[in-house]
Order: C-alpha cells, then structure tokens, then sequence
C-alpha cells in the first residue's frame, strides 16, 4: 500500500483486471444465464411468461427477507433469525385473527388492521432485542441472531402449541394470495420493496453509512459514524423485513404453523451471497440480491421441470452454494493481492 | 484511518455527510468539497473518483487530511503525519501544515521523526515516559539537543 510516488501503478486497459475487479457482479449473472440456457433447452414448458411469474412468485417471500439480510451482510454481520422471526410474526398474525371453528387454538381475535399491526410490533420489537444485545451488550450477530431464531421458534410454538392457523386479515391475504390484472400482489410488493431498499442504500446518507460501516468499521467510527446506530438499524430492519415475508408467507402458502419458514433462513442468505454481496461488508447490493433471487428461483423451479430426484435437488443447492461461497471469498482475495503486487 | 475500496471523494465527505445532507446525498456537493481540498493539497493523481487503494501512501495520508479540513478545524491534532512517507510526500505535508498554521489554524503535531517536528514546530515539548522532559521555544533547535532531550 504504500508504493513511493516516484512509480506510480500502470493503470492501462486491461480486459483480465476489469474481469477480476468485477468478478462478483460477473459470476452470478453468468450462472443465471447459464442456468436459464440449460433449463430452456432441457425443459420446452420451463421457458414460458406463465413460468416466469411462477419463479418470481416463488421467490418473492424469500427476496422479502433477503432485503433485510442485505443490509445485514452489507455491514458484515449476520442474522440467522430471519426464518424464525416470519414465523413468529406469522402466527402472531393468526393468533390476533378470527380462525375457523376447527382451529383449536385459544387465540384473540381483533380487527384486521390491529392484526397487522401487533404483527409488526413483534417483528419490530424482535428486532429491537436483537438490536441491543448486538450493539449495547456486544454479543456477536452470529451468536445473538442464534439465540433470536430459538426465541421466534419458542414464540411460534407457544402462540399456536402444535396446530395450524388459517385465517389472516384481508389485507394480508389480498396482498399474498391475489392478483392484479394477471401479477401477483407478493410480486408488486416484492419489487416496490427491492426498489425502496436500492434507493435507501443508493441514495440516503443512511445508506452510504452502511456501505461505510461495512468497509471500514474503525474508519468508520473515528470519522464520526455512529457505528452501533447503524449497526442497530440494519438488525431491526431486517427483522421487519422477515416479519413482512412471514405475514404474506402466510397468506400465500395458505396456512401457518411451527417450523414454516426453517428452509427461507438458507434460502435468503444464499441469494444474498450467490449474488455476490461481499460477506466481508461493504460491497454488493440490492442489484446482486435480484440477481441472486433469479438464480435460487430458476434454480428451484427449473429442477422440477427436469424431473430430477427430489433429494439430489436439496444437494444441487447445496453445491451451488458452496461454490458461490467460493467465488465470494476469491473475489476478495484477487482484489486484496492487486492491492499489494502487480 | 479511511476506506481502501471506496472513491477518494467518498472518503472526504465521510467527515461532513451530516453538513451536506440531512436524508438524501448529494454527490455533486460531495464531489466539489473533495475537489476544493485534494486539489489544496496536491493529492496524486488529481480527480476525486480513484479508488483510495490505488493512491500511494503519502497521498493516501493527504487525503486523510483533506478530510478533516473539510471541516474547517480550528485546531487540527495530527498524529504521526509523516510516517512511512517518501521524501517528496514529506515535504509536501510540511509545507501544507505550515500554510494552515499561517492561516491562524493551531496546529498540535505529535511526532517520533525530528525531521517533521524541527520542520514545523514553533514550539517543541519533549515527553518522555509520560512526563514532560524539556520544552524548546523562540530559540534554536536543533535536532542534536532535541534529542539529547528526549
């Protein structure tokens, strides 16, 4: 870092260091577009507009959580609550809304819009928790959102003690389950959420705080960020944002009981960081997020249009993963020995 | 202490965003206040959008100080500013620091190279463990009895 200015670095055109440099937006993208050549051609019926909103359909809950979770990784933290804190929500939802007679659950129901809004207070107020035993107490993300997760499953059983809720508010099951001229509501919301994220991160002060939290958390703090206000933040918003996913969750699978939303944790870190979000902070996006969306979406849908075995499909999933865990981390290692040789 | 991966102006405004903006950014503002500075302290290359890491140590160290002076300090405490920097670098730091001093900025400079310090300083304290061991002032020092102080 500290070559003399008497030789200073070539900076000429250079095809292989833009490709290094940009490997992280590259690699995702490449993997969609290889994924969708070889579903269309395997499958005729994979590539059709029906199917496309299929996938996005599919993927919506998950992109709902992994809006928050990008703010998280954007830090370099981590919440591994997101799936237990929908889930939580979810069947706080249910528990304040009128179910059908043969719902044995000893709940309280009260009007849609106050539903919904306990709804958020417990999303909220999880968050909160999480919040402040990450930044007051000093508790790692990693291990706190373990703790969390437990907490949101213990809130889960305790609120609907091994039953299944069906009823949800209106609202709720208008914007989770039904369309607008042909596009599911989830969608819109979806993308109206994806589009308010980017411009939050693009376009606010909060925003650049973020990315500068994630890239430098000590430069950060001594150039007068206030490091645990943001830190705080992304852990609530996150939590809101499952708490979201896990209301319209419910709406659109129909039903919500214990355990729903274990597989969406996975799910949403996974199209976060195949999307090519730096899990060391600071850089990625809620570009790379959509990106990596249409991967797990294509992915997900695209194997059962191939009839492949549906164990070897939780497998496939797993190695994509891997590999693009893989990628993330050599990313970063090309761009910290550029920093130091050539 | 600054941000390797992000533009040069990014890691200037970082110091003011609040005054820039209350929500939004404003980039342009940013770019201009980066601009103003950098260009004050003759930071290499010229222009606001290279990546931090790719500027040299001594220029990383200028754009450091050019994020303070965004500021418009009434009194800048530096410490250490010319360590590990190039002959060159070191002038040009000693020459900045010394037009801010002239303009009626106090300027605390903290200091283990007697180079920088014979350079730039008035007035000279020598600490040693902790303590105050001798104070030079209004006299000739020279970097012999600085030492010998120390």
């Amino acid at each position: 870092m500290d070559s003399p200015d008497a030789a200073p670095r070539r900076n000429g055109f250079s095809l292989g260091r833009i490709l290094r440099d940009q490997l992280r937006n590259i690699a995702p993208f490449a993997t969609l577009l290889i994924l969708v050549g070889f579903f269309s051609f395997a499958a005729p019926a994979f590539a059709t507009l029906g199917n496309l909103v299929n996938i996005l359909q599919q993927a919506s809950v998950t992109g709902i959580i992994a809006v928050g979770l990008t703010f998280v990784i954007l830090t370099a933290e981590i919440d591994l609550s997101v799936g237990a804190i929908a889930n939580a929500t979810a069947i706080v939802l249910t528990f304040f809304t009128l179910q059908p007679d043969y719902v044995n659950i000893a709940n309280i129901p009260l009007p849609g819009w106050l539903a919904i809004i306990l709804g958020f207070a417990a999303c909220f107020g999880l968050g909160l928790v999480t919040a402040f035993g990450v930044t007051r107490i000093g508790i790692p993300s990693f291990i706190m959102t373990l703790a969390m997760m437990q907490i949101g499953a213990g809130i889960s059983a305790v609120l609907v003690r091994g039953q299944i809720a069906y009823s949800v508010p209106s609202l709720v099951l208008t914007l989770g389950s039904k369309s607008l001229f042909g596009v599911p509501w989830i969608i819109i919301f979806t993308a109206l959420l994806l589009a308010v994220a980017h411009f939050v991160l693009s376009y606010t002060r909060f925003g650049r705080y973020v990315y500068m939290v994630g890239g430098n958390r000590e430069a950060a703090e001594y150039s007068g960020v206030n490091v645990r206000l943001i830190i705080g933040s992304v852990m609530t918003i996150s939590a809101v944002c499952s708490g979201m996913a896990g209301m319209l969750g419910v709406a659109y699978f129909g039903s919500a009981q214990q355990n729903e939303f274990d597989t969406f944790l996975l799910d949403a870190i996974a199209a976060v960081v195949v999307g090519g979000t730096s899990l060391f902070g600071g850089r990625g996006g809620i570009g790379n997020t959509i990106v990596g969306l249409f991967v797990l979406g294509v992915l997900n849908n695209g194997l059962d249009y191939v009839k492949i075995d549906s164990f070897l499909k939780i497998l496939i999933r797993g190695i994509i993963l891997l590999v693009a865990l893989v990628i993330n981390i050599y990313a970063e290692r090309l761009r910290a020995t550029r920093e130091v040789g050539s | 202490m600054l941000f390797a991966e992000e533009p040069v102006f990014k890691n200037v405004s970082i110091a003011i965003l609040e005054r820039i903006s209350r929500w939004l950014l404003k980039p342009s503002a940013e770019r201009a206040q980066a601009s103003t500075q950098t260009q004050r302290l003759g930071v290499r290359p010229p222009g606001v959008e290279a990546r931090l890491g790719a500027l040299s140590g001594g220029n990383q160290q200028k754009v450091a100080l050019a994020k303070w002076l965004t500021r418009a300090p009434k009194v800048l405490v530096l410490a250490e500013p010319t360590r590990g920097m190039d002959v060159g670098a070191k002038e040009d730091v000693v020459r900045i620091v010394k037009s801010l001093a002239a303009e009626g900025m106090a300027v605390i400079v903290l200091s283990t190279e007697p180079e920088t310090v014979l350079s730039l300083a008035d007035r000279v304290l020598v600490m040693r463990k902790g303590e105050l061991a001798s104070e030079f002032k209004d006299c000739a020092i020279s970097k012999d009895r600085l030492l010998a102080a120390a």
